[in-house]
């Protein structure tokens, strides 16, 4: 799969699951819009503890996937973003939306407004099909991304 | 032709998402902001339905719906509440000034929202 493809797949989902680490490891899940070279975006609320702990490491881990399809890893470095670029970057989020329209982002139901707008730029990414029966384990069963 | 929605609400990604996904089922959708621009803007644009946060910053949501509700412009126009306050006595008062419909927030998608407002507009 080129990257196009994987773009193309990870569009397709819109919600991956990270894990940051505060004191402890963490994970959740998010509303996510990505740009052509594999960038990740997605807001949450400063309060979070996914937030709190962006403040202290950036470093994050990431997983997007779909069952029949395929699965995406990867860790990065998630990047604060402020003013034209933050907004964009919602106005991308919010189009992500159109792909999960059963989902409504528990991030809209928590009170309050003040919003932090993260872009992650992955230092790897593989992924995995996992669209057959059985995986049969070989010496490289993930594809490495080049990004 | 397309009904027009008065979206107030102050949350930048929430008036997004609800802008987009209100668009995306055929509204037109106007954004208000700013609740003392609001009753120009109703007038102004005479929309057929207001969706409303009452909690705006500077204001108060149930003195703007008051003031909607005894304006002889915008009193027959549907109000859809979407919004953090959830006592017992907010959702009377909202019962009281005659809203459509209230929605807390925290307990609500935008599928409900959405059959609320299309129960009301189609």
């Amino acid at each position: 799969m080129d990257k196009a493809e994987v773009v193309k797949f990870v569009r397709s989902v819109s919600i991956m699951s990270i894990a940051v680490n505060y004191k402890t490891p963490i994970s959740s899940i998010v509303l996510f819009a990505v740009d052509d070279n594999l960038n990740f975006f997605f807001a949450t609320r400063r309060d979070t503890a996914k937030a709190k702990a962006l403040s202290l490491s950036s470093e994050i881990s990431m997983s997007i996937w779909e069952f029949d399809k395929s699965l995406v890893q990867g860790t990065g470095r998630a990047l604060e973003l402020s003013g034209q670029e933050a907004s964009d970057a919602l106005d991308m989020i919010v189009n992500a939306t159109e792909n999960v329209k059963e989902f409504w982002p528990p991030i809209l139901q928590i009170e309050g407004d003040d919003y932090v707008v993260y872009k992650i730029v992955p230092v790897w990414l593989r992924i995995l099909d996992i669209s057959k029966d059985t995986i049969h384990v070989k010496e490289q069963m993930f594809q490495e991304i080049e990004l | 032709m397309k009904k027009k929605i008065m979206l107030v609400e102050d949350d930048q990604f929430l008036v997004r998402v609800y802008k987009k996904k209100l668009e995306d089922i055929g509204y037109i959708v106007h954004v208000c902001q700013d609740p003392l621009l609001l009753m120009d803007k109703l007038v102004e644009i005479s929309p057929d339905l207001i969706m409303l946060d009452l909690i705006l910053p500077g204001s108060d949501g149930f003195k703007i719906l008051n003031e909607i509700m005894n304006n002889v412009q915008t009193r027959e126009i549907p109000v859809v509440v979407v919004s953090d306050l959830s006592t017992s006595e907010d959702i009377s008062t909202l019962k009281e000034l005659g809203v459509s419909d209230y929605f807390i927030k925290s307990e609500s998608s935008f599928n409900e929202v959405a059959f609320s407002i299309q129960s009301r507009l189609d």
